[in-house]
């Protein structure tokens, strides 16, 4: 008897074990990939230059979040619809590539990234499904990894490869996702598709004058003592900091979409 | 009588297995396969900015649902500031160079005007240093007229949402300081932003001219 009751308590703990370990498999959930961290330079560091910023792991979507994901987030959230959306959360070109509230219509392919998105829109978004947008620290991350190489940023290719992709003219029905190589981490369409929003875009403290254009003005912004860049032949990433520095929340362009980030359980696993 | 204990436990530790089991695998994934789960939870989950009382502007800042703390500890929404217009700054206390010339800035226009429509606003981009306790000694220090003054501390999220909708960009530096833009805003009673005042040290006959107007 009592080597029976032992041997069930075994095999209750050895199904125990199984059971978490597959628990564990689960993560990272499922169209995330597990970004194991590391260490981004900022293209305008710190007051001091050589600042390296650590960036702890998190998961970020394989994928833009596309048209078909958007309309059901709208369906269940009536006030983030074309006709419903105040003009402080989206401007007047929100989801203008949709035939309508509820229909996608021809220019806006269900599997294809959605834009003419708001800061505001991909937030709410983000967090009706428990996530977040990724910093920009976490979105440079994973976009300066080729698709061999976690950091292709010293790869004259992979650069040149995302300034081609920069110089093309948008096409009017954005192409679907996926159909490219992911990258080092498993993530696709990071470069080639559409601009991402980040939770800080904010943070890009470049004014839009030109005068401005060749350093931070003291006076507009305080701090910003230091204007040299860190990596200078690193083009596409002056584009981008560009780019975010001329965004307002509120801002919709037809190449500007988002994809979620989400932290790692605060168990560790 | 043994063989039935036997099948007891078995079928308990089994059934165990199974709840553990369901636990796990309910609260690990957040798949496809629990997104319609996970959308019934989180209908009652507010977010960014849910919808406030319907006569707000469709530009009103005051429809953000960010919450915060003037310097006497009091929750406080911003559309409880309807009503006046106010003159607002984002600043952090330990700030030494640009801070004290935006509120030195606001107290010229304070000095200014007579009509008592207006009221001075300072939010703090700091939360983490900019406690209540901390921004009352910083308007003491400076001398703030607290019938006219409010100073507004939120957390990371309700400040990043400002931020955003007035165009304002900052940073976190290594060294614990802010870079930050320097506006002045002039917001009317339901809370659009009516005017921004960009830099520092400029003439604010321009504020003074757009408070005219309103």
């Amino acid at each position: 008897m009592k080597r029976t009751t032992k041997n069930i308590l075994l095999l209750l703990l050895f199904c125990i074990n199984v059971l978490y370990s597959q628990s564990d498999k689960i993560n990272p959930p499922n169209e995330m990939a597990m970004i194991s961290g590391g260490l981004y330079t900022p293209l305008y560091g710190d007051k001091n230059n050589d600042v390296k910023i650590k960036v702890a792991p998190f998961y970020i979507d394989k994928y833009p979040v596309t048209n078909a994901q958007f309309l059901e987030f709208v369906k269940a959230n009536p006030r983030w619809q074309k006709s419903n959306v105040k003009k402080l959360f989206a401007d007047k070109n929100y989801l203008s590539q949709w035939k309508n509230d509820l229909e996608l219509g021809k220019n806006a392919l269900p599997n294809s990234p959605v834009t003419n998105i708001s800061w505001f829109a991909a937030k709410a978004y983000s967090e009706y499904y428990g996530k977040r947008l990724p910093s920009v620290s976490e979105w440079e991350l994973v976009a300066k990894s080729s698709l061999t190489l976690a950091d292709g940023s010293k790869d004259p290719n992979f650069i040149k490869q995302i300034l081609e992709w920069y110089s093309r003219p948008m096409q009017e029905v954005i192409p679907a996702i996926g159909k490219r190589g992911k990258n080092y981490w498993g993530v696709y369409d990071i470069h080639g598709l559409v601009w991402e929003w980040t939770s800080d875009f904010f943070s890009s403290l470049v004014t839009g004058e030109s005068r401005g254009d060749s350093g931070l003005e003291r006076n507009l912004f305080c701090g910003s003592g230091s204007v040299n860049a860190s990596d200078f032949k690193n083009y596409p990433a002056f584009m981008r900091f560009a780019f975010r520095s001329s965004l307002k929340a509120n801002y919709t362009t037809n190449n500007l979409g988002f994809r979620c980030a989400k932290d790692l359980n605060k168990k560790g696993n | 009588m043994k063989k039935a204990l036997i099948i007891s436990i078995s079928f308990s530790s089994i059934l165990l297995a199974g709840v553990i089991y369901f636990i796990i695998s309910e609260n690990g994934s957040a798949g496809i396969n629990t997104v319609q789960a996970k959308q019934i939870l989180s209908e009652k989950k507010s977010c960014c900015a849910e919808e406030t009382s319907g006569d707000a502007s469709e530009n009103s800042i005051y429809q953000l649902e960010s919450n915060w703390k003037t310097e006497t500890g009091k929750k406080i929404m911003l559309g409880e500031l309807k009503g006046k217009k106010q003159i607002m700054a984002m600043v952090f206390t330990s700030c030494t160079y640009a801070c004290p010339l935006i509120i030195n800035d606001m107290k010229k226009i304070e000095s200014q005007i007579k009509r008592n429509d207006v009221n001075f606003l300072l939010i703090s981009i700091d939360p983490k240093r900019d406690t209540p306790e901390t921004l009352m000694q910083y308007a003491r220090n400076n001398k703030l007229d607290m019938k006219r003054w409010r100073l507004l501390t939120g957390d990371e999220n309700s400040i990043s949402e400002l931020a955003a909708v007035l165009g304002f960009k900052y940073k976190k530096e290594q060294d614990g300081s802010f870079s930050h833009s320097n506006i002045i805003n002039v917001l009317n009673e339901t809370g659009e932003v009516a005017y921004q005042h960009f830099g520092l040290n400029q003439d604010v006959q321009d504020v003074l001219d757009e408070l005219k107007k309103l």
